[in-house]
């Protein structure tokens, strides 16, 4: 987002609409064709994939730099020098604003020019640091700082500053640099105050790296919060955070705790199938064997343990079906032997029964031959008759 | 250095105050970019008619990518309006203040929003007992669940 402040209203086709500034390093989607500043669009994609405008899906990868065209219009449109509250009226073109401040600017912040010197102050404030803090040594190192300010012209008060006055020497008096510094406890201690400037300016810039990093992290955090959230959600009671422990969860826990209390009290033996579940820890039982913990929650007792994670639960489930596979598997070949022990049993009886069968019909044969003979004695009558009979 | 979100609140109060708050809504207070106050009355033929309700603006650093906390005031003597969509804490369930909130959107569009919303039947939500009683200060940390199209 541009930190200029723009002399005209900018054209309204100019503004992006996020941060409604004029825009800086414009970026335009390659989907929809609307232009964001890149830091804009990039900071709000990390919120929502979405085009802020027209809500349509939106990746980095769809972003491309905007039109050269768009991208003069704006570097073009002129600002005003950030420093004029504090007195200078510049305007430029917003492209040649920064080398205003570097090169130009009364009140941009400039190094002093003198060696060995690491403060940093606004270029009106060097003439005066110049002859304050370096007021003797330009006599040994030369013109080029007075030749760069023009401005400099030298007291020739009695009273000279110590070369080490900018990093805390107040000494002040008539003794003259060379002198001083004999007795100056800051110039023993010179190479210290390099080293420790030149520390103290890679640990700032570590600073802005990592402040950088800290913000991208934050994102990043605030990202993966959404979608824990959504994961959460998903989960619903499946999910647990690690802290909560067993029964965590008041409702649940307390279902799942009756739940496995119960089978112990109402004893084996009544499933045949129950020596097949994986018991206790996967927590899938018959009805019958949690009457207890139905009696006390109205019958409603989750089938499933909440207790472990959901990988956990599917590990159970996956265990107690091959159980299953397993118990329907010998309750088959079981069935089938006592099919075929049944069936030879019937095929023996049905043999028996029929060798009796045979000798009832042998004895009453016998029977019908003997009224035969009996009807034969009385008398030769009825011939066709008789025949009839014995056929039975 | 000003924030991003100062720069952009900044430019829109200028807007507000140049262009003025549109029918039924006025910029109550401003002091600074984290917390504006607007009053909101519906206008027309209503339910609401002759009401006028505080309605409170909180930013944070990340605005306008991230959505403002947006809440009636119940303080101070001050009462929500009744709707679906507004607790009696304030809080207000509005799809624009979460999954569909834009940085393409601003204060005055809310409002505007808002105050539309508000012309429809006059009954607190069906949940608003429960919901008040375990709610956050901040309604932004509620994951409301937006049922329908308002
Ligand atoms: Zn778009
Ligand atoms: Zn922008
Ligand atoms: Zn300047
Ligand atoms: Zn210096
Ligand atoms: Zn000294």
């Amino acid at each position: 987002m541009s930190l200029y402040n723009y002399v005209e209203t900018p054209n309204t086709n100019l503004v992006c609409c996020i941060c409604r500034a004029p825009f800086t390093d414009p970026i335009t989607t390659r989907t929809c064709t609307h232009t964001f500043c890149s830091e804009c669009i990039l900071r709000a994609l990390t919120h929502s994939a979405l085009c802020p405008i027209d809500r349509s899906p939106l990746s980095v990868n769809d972003l491309v730099d905007a039109s050269p065209i768009v991208r003069s219009l704006v570097d073009e449109l002129v600002v005003e020098c950030p420093h004029l509250s504090e007195g200078c009226s510049h305007t430029s073109q917003r492209q040649a604003m920064p080398l205003h401040l570097r090169d130009e600017c009364e009140y941009g912040e400039v190094g002093c020019l003198v060696d060995g010197c690491t403060e940093v102050m606004k270029r009106k404030d060097i003439p005066a640091h110049v002859e304050k803090a370096h007021a003797d040594s330009e006599m040994h190192s030369g013109e080029e700082g007075q030749e760069e300010e023009g401005s400099i012209s030298r007291t020739e008060s009695e009273e000279h500053t110590c070369p080490h006055a900018g990093i805390g020497c107040p000494y002040t008096g008539p003794l003259k640099a060379s002198e001083h510094l004999e007795s100056c406890p800051y110039e023993s201690l010179k190479g210290f105050f390099v080293m420790n400037t030149a520390r103290m300016s890679l640990l700032t810039e570590q600073n802005m790296l990592l402040r950088h990093r800290v913000d991208t992290l934050e994102s990043t955090v605030f990202t993966l919060r959404r979608e824990m959230n959504a994961a959460k959600n998903a989960l619903g009671p499946w999910f647990r955070s690690s802290y909560h422990g067993m029964g965590g969860y008041s409702v649940v826990g307390s279902e799942v705790a009756g739940a496995t209390a119960g089978p112990s009290e109402s004893g084996g033996g009544v499933d045949e199938l129950s020596p097949y579940f994986p018991s206790e820890e996967v927590g899938l039982r018959h009805r019958a064997s949690s009457s207890v913990s139905e009696g006390m929650y109205g019958g409603i007792v989750a089938p499933l343990d909440l207790g472990t994670t959901l990988e956990g639960t599917l590990v159970g489930l996956r265990e107690s079906m091959v159980g299953l596979a397993a118990g329907v598997d010998s309750a088959g070949r079981r069935s089938e032997i006592a099919l075929a022990n049944e069936t030879l049993r019937l095929g023996e009886e049905m043999m028996s029964v029929r060798a009796q069968m045979h000798g009832l019909r042998m004895q009453v044969h016998g029977m019908m031959m003997d009224r035969n003979a009996a009807l034969r004695e009385e008398g030769y009558g009825n011939f066709g008759m008789a025949g009839s009979i014995t056929k039975l | 250095m000003a924030s991003i979100s100062a720069r952009r609140l900044a430019k829109e109060l200028r807007e507000i105050q140049s262009e003025g708050c549109p029918v039924g809504i006025t910029l109550l207070e401003a002091n600074d970019f984290s917390r504006w106050l607007f009053t909101i009355e519906v206008m027309g033929e209503s339910l609401y008619q002759g009401e006028v309700y505080d309605l409170q603006f909180r930013f944070d650093a990340q605005y306008p990518i991230s959505s403002p906390a947006v809440q009636f005031v119940v303080t101070g003597g001050k009462q929500s309006p009744i709707h679906p969509h507004v607790y009696s804490n304030g809080h207000i369930c509005a799809s624009i203040l979460g999954n569909e909130w834009s940085p393409v959107l601003s204060v005055i569009a809310v409002c505007v929003t808002l105050q539309s919303m508000l012309a429809s039947c006059k009954v607190r939500p069906t949940d608003n007992d429960r919901y008040v009683r375990n709610a956050p200060e901040n309604p932004k940390k509620t994951l409301f669940h937006y049922d329908d199209d308002t």
